[in-house]
């Protein structure tokens, strides 16, 4: 390539940048003195939360643990599984379901010098609360024995929660984020009605910088989006664990990501919708999807994305249908950021944002291929 | 002086209905060019091909020779008004060009200094942090003019841009594209068979998509007159060449 053709490259790498924030700007000042879309934009998140915190009990409630002991675990310690079925909470509800196949929060087994190994997701409190008991129980069984079991973290599916406030405001948070995938989409869609992106094409505007304006400038607004969410959450009483202020940045952080990737989608919605109201209703049905199979509600059927499998977790190893979804993902890596110390984020938040990439680059072709200008 | 911009041989269909049907077409540096047609005769189809809104299936666009299609920086010589209004609603007259004048390369200044003087230029100096929906239907279509204009550019496109203007705002306009002319190059298409009679320097006459006439409108009148007269008005030569059907 010669000097050049490399100068007017970098030129044009400029230029589109320039056109992005200027376009982005743009969007920003309109949607500033729009009331009904600014309304909807920052006051539905907080709308939610309060939703979250009025609708859900703040009162902490224990939970029956999922326990898969291996017999040779069970054998080795007598009176160990007749503990482990008599074991309740204060209330007197019990404290272990013994299973042998499915999903657990706890696996226990014995190691091959004979100690006994307690295996789940070190970052769960469901599994320190769990562990804590089961020593509990192997202290009664044996005063003598030294030392404690052995602690292996692994990924598990199920977050732990301590109330329904908590376990239910992460899922909010990725429900008001995945709004904007509707938004968005009708964001585009108004202005091909309008014809306001043939006058931006008209410009020379590409399609990556005019979509990159678009998604810059509701990340700007998803950043707003995220502060309300957080703070509100810390209002209500969310515990952020021992280190809250790193723990909201986080939590933060992997919103916009989400944002990132739902605004990404509602590009590729807007490029498909011919009319505002199909941008919303597409946009509408992409997000709610989401909410329901990504596992921020309710336990997902399939696991999210996991990189390195666990013997005694076998089904975690596989890459279920939702992970297409970046709220699955995000459910995850919140999980992940509220527990402590945010370890174990990574590979969600790469998730996030290849999708994120991956449905903006699949938007970009569509709006080529389909001639909606900007091309 | 403006560009020239040659069309050769340009084809365009949507499905099976013919657009723009090998429409070739010279257009001479600096003049005002009047681009006329019926409904669905091809001109703004035509005009989407000139500004790169719409991918002819063949032919060419030069600009002073250069090959137009598929040149983002060429394009970026054209101005385009086009026909429906389309403006941004909640963003001041001021703004609008500004906005696009820095799309188009200006910095914040230059950008407000040029969209200054085209708001004085076209009568919106006191509208200048009026939002776009706050505009009469008149006010709207000189600041859609304008937003054409904010690149100052050298071949001028207008795609009925009088249509819906009162009588003075229509003289306005004309006299400010008459200023414009001749430093730039101005390609119109309009309805209206006086304004084009008024301005243009030349006239196409175009219909199904192909060329039907090409002349000054004094040679038209005189070339389409009876009886050694002229033509009595180019609505006479125009309804003479495409007929008298109603189209959809």
């Amino acid at each position: 390539m010669s000097a050049s053709i490399k100068a007017g490259a970098r030129r044009g790498d400029r230029r589109g940048l320039r056109s992005a924030l200027i376009n982005a700007g743009r969007i920003l000042t309109e949607l500033r003195r729009d009331p009904a879309m600014l309304g909807l934009v920052l006051l539905l998140p907080a709308f939610f939360m309060l939703l979250t915190v009025m609708g859900y009990s703040k009162e902490a409630r224990p939970f029956t643990w999922k326990i898969k002991a291996e017999p040779n675990a069970l054998e080795a310690t007598s009176g160990l599984e007749q503990k482990l079925r008599d074991a309740r909470h204060g209330d007197g509800k019990p404290a272990f379901e013994l299973r042998t196949a499915g999903a657990v929060d706890i696996a226990l087994r014995q190691g091959a010098d004979r100690s006994l190994i307690l295996e789940g997701d070190a970052l769960s409190a469901d599994f320190i609360a769990a562990s804590n008991k089961i020593e509990e129980i192997l202290d009664s069984l044996h005063p003598e024995r030294g030392g404690s079991s052995r602690l292996v973290s692994a990924p598990l599916p199920y977050p732990s929660a301590r109330s329904d406030f908590e376990a239910f405001a992460p899922g909010m948070m990725i429900f008001a984020i995945l709004m904007l995938i509707p938004q968005t989409a009708f964001l585009i869609a108004r202005e091909r009605r309008r014809r306001t992106i043939d006058r931006l094409s008209a410009t020379g505007m590409g399609a990556a910088s005019y979509l990159g304006g678009v998604a810059l400038s509701q990340a700007a607004f998803a950043v707003a989006q995220g502060i309300i969410l957080v703070a509100l959450a810390a209002l209500f009483g969310y515990p952020f664990g021992s280190a809250p202020l790193a723990a909201a940045i986080r939590v933060l952080g992997i919103l916009v990501l989400l944002s990132l990737s739902s605004v990404a989608q509602g590009l590729l919605v807007g490029a498909f919708a011919k009319s505002d109201s199909s941008a919303i209703n597409i946009g509408s049905v992409v997000a709610m999807l989401q909410v329901f199979l990504s596992g921020s509600f309710f336990p997902m059927p399939a696991p999210a994305l996991a990189l390195a499998g666990h013997p005694g977790l076998s089904t975690y190893a596989a890459v279920g249908a939702y992970d297409a979804f970046p709220a699955s993902h995000a459910i995850k890596a919140l999980t992940r950021a509220l527990l402590d110390g945010g370890s174990g984020v990574g590979v969600p938040l790469i998730a996030m944002a290849s999708l994120a990439i991956a449905y903006f680059m699949a938007a970009a072709i569509v709006f080529r291929r389909k001639r909606i200008r900007p091309s | 002086m403006g560009p020239s911009l040659t069309l050769v041989d340009i084809n365009k269909r949507y499905g099976e209905t013919v657009a723009v049907d090998g429409l070739s077409i010279e257009i001479r540096s600096g003049e005002i060019f009047g681009l006329l047609g019926p409904n669905g005769a091809g001109k703004s189809t035509t005009i989407g091909v000139v500004c790169g809104l719409v991918a002819a299936d063949s032919g060419r666009v030069l600009l002073d020779g250069a090959e137009l299609i598929g040149n983002r920086e060429l394009r970026r010589r054209i101005g385009y008004c086009p026909q429906s209004l389309v403006l941004w609603d909640r963003l001041g007259c001021l703004e609008q060009i500004v906005f696009i004048a820095r799309l188009y390369g200006a910095g914040r200044a230059e950008a407000r200094s040029k969209a200054e003087e085209l708001l004085s230029s076209l009568g919106l100096a006191d509208k200048a942090k009026v939002h776009a929906r706050k505009l009469s239907g008149g006010m709207k279509r000189r600041l859609n003019l304008a937003l054409a204009l904010a690149n100052d550019p050298e071949l001028i496109v207008l795609d009925e841009a009088e249509a819906g203007l009162d009588p003075q705002s229509r003289v306005l306009v004309r006299d400010y594209i008459r200023v414009l002319a001749g430093r730039r190059t101005v390609l119109v298409t309009t309805h209206d068979m006086d304004e084009a009679e008024r301005i243009a320097d030349r006239i196409a006459i175009i219909d199904h998509g192909k060329l039907l006439e090409l002349d000054s409108p004094s040679a038209l009148l005189k070339k389409y007159g009876e009886d050694g007269r002229p033509a009595p008005d180019l609505e006479y030569v125009f309804l003479k060449l495409t007929g008298r059907r109603l189209r959809e």
